[in-house]
């Protein structure tokens, strides 16, 4: 019961730890969003090979996508995506209307300027993820109210 | 930003003796280590990878399955036309198959307990053709210093980057070593097409295990690719007929499951070789031993 906890105290921490660490050197914003989105994409690699290790071979992107939605979301977050569009050309947006690492944070509009630090590290796990089953992309979040949240995934054809 | 999970494909130095292979430009300057600079030995030379006259190794009466290479095999001993006169005849005609497979079971009970635990290739000629289904297929031939140890045995082992160059690859013996290395380059085309959307029917496409890519007089070659497009690629030797599909199937969950640990091991970067010593054991336990 208190599993769930556990990951999203270690990542408050993580996010917490690397500001402040950032703020003892030169302290620069973007620098440790660029980390803690590598952090996610090498963690992202890992565990999708462990996800897949069972499933059947996926049909193509969509089926990707669709995985990540469902088994993957569920497996991190307890829960699944609420909502996936995509223009069929590349670009999927995946719908949160309650991200479990943002719930603890607020309901509505407080604290919406530090959001996107705690979204980093999901945007490298889903970046990751993708790499490794052959798909290259840019993966960028935003929330407008808390805790939803929007991932956007632009896929990048060779 | 950040970590690119993908690694440049290496660049094959110019002493690359195939020069026919995909090389596609790197950043890297290493060249791969299948292109070693020893000299190949005799044996690697291509037209004597079949049958190497002082081997004797056929099981009268056993037809193989059709080999690829056959084609381009110089005349061996009496014995070694007889099975390719048997191959042509069974590929040529059904009704070849009837007497070749009745022959092998007849022997069979001569053989005795089914184990073919006899290492020296001189009893080989005994060693019954186990009458298996076509596609596992039975070959008569081989090679190598390998005895019959046992099963779950592969001669060969490589995990493929999904941009096909190599992770990890190990064979024993290790003075065939290049010979090892051309097959397994050479099975990836194998891996490709049974993968691609064209390979319609040839392997259930949500399966992981694509089974017999295609075997030689000496050897089988077997492969398996992840969701992650890793391919592993397996060579067993053909005399080595004890050897069944799921125990093969069984052998690449292993390799796989130890793959998905190293993912997940923070010293391992993905893309780089696989250095894992308990990998190395994992793969040393599914190997011949050499006697």
């Amino acid at each position: 019961m208190a599993d769930e906890a556990l990951f999203l105290l270690l990542h408050n921490e993580m996010v917490a730890g690397l500001y402040r660490a950032a703020e003892q050197g030169e302290g620069e914003n973007g620098r440790c969003t660029t980390k803690l989105e590598s952090m996610g994409f090498r963690v992202g690699q890992g565990l999708i090979e462990r996800f897949t290790k069972d499933t059947a071979r996926f049909k193509d992107e969509l089926d990707i996508m669709k995985f990540i939605c469902k088994d993957f979301w569920t497996t991190v977050f307890k829960k699944q995506i609420d909502n996936l569009r995509t223009n069929h050309q590349g670009i999927y947006v995946l719908q949160d209307n309650k991200f479990r690492l943002l719930t603890q944070m607020s309901a509505g509009k407080q604290y919406l300027e530090h959001a996107p630090k705690y979204l980093a590290f999901t945007c490298g796990l889903i970046r990751g993820g993708l790499s490794n089953l052959g798909i290259k992309s840019i993966v960028t979040a935003e929330v407008s109210s808390m805790p939803a949240c929007k991932f956007q995934v632009m896929i990048q054809k060779m | 930003q950040a970590l690119c999970g993908a690694k440049p494909p290496v660049s094959l130095s110019h002493s690359d003796p195939f020069p026919g292979t995909q090389a596609p430009s790197g950043d890297r300057h290493t060249a791969p280590f299948w292109v070693t600079n020893r000299p190949p030995s005799p044996e690697t030379n291509l037209h004597s990878l079949h049958p190497n006259t002082s081997h004797k190794r056929l099981p009268p009466g056993g037809p193989g399955p059709c080999p690829p290479l056959t084609g381009r095999c110089p005349p061996g001993p009496t014995h070694v036309v007889h099975e390719e006169e048997q191959e042509v005849g069974r590929r040529g005609r059904g009704g070849a198959q009837g007497p070749a497979q009745a022959e092998g079971q007849h022997q069979r009970p001569r053989h005795g307990n089914g184990r073919p635990a006899r290492p020296p290739r001189v009893t080989a000629a005994r060693l019954a053709p186990a009458s298996r289904d076509p596609p596992t297929g039975r070959g008569g031939a081989g090679r190598g210093g390998a005895g019959g140890g046992g099963d779950k045995m592969a001669v060969c082992i490589a995990v493929i980057a999904k941009e096909n160059y190599p992770l990890y690859i190990r064979s024993v013996p290790t003075e065939n070593e290049l010979k090892f290395h051309y097959t397994v380059h050479t099975s990836l085309d194998v891996v490709d097409e049974k993968i691609s959307a064209m390979g319609k029917a040839l392997v259930d496409q949500r399966e992981l295990y694509l089974g017999l890519l295609y075997p030689t007089e000496d050897y089988k070659v077997y492969g398996y690719v992840t969701n992650s497009k890793v391919k592993f690629v397996m060579v067993v030797d053909s005399s080595n007929t004890a050897l069944r599909d799921n125990e093969i199937r069984s052998m690449f969950r292993k390799l796989h499951n130890s793959y998905t640990d190293i993912m997940c091991n923070p010293f391992y970067n993905p893309g780089d070789r696989i250095h894992s010593r308990a990998f190395d054991s994992m793969v040393n336990s599914m190997m011949m031993q050499v006697c």
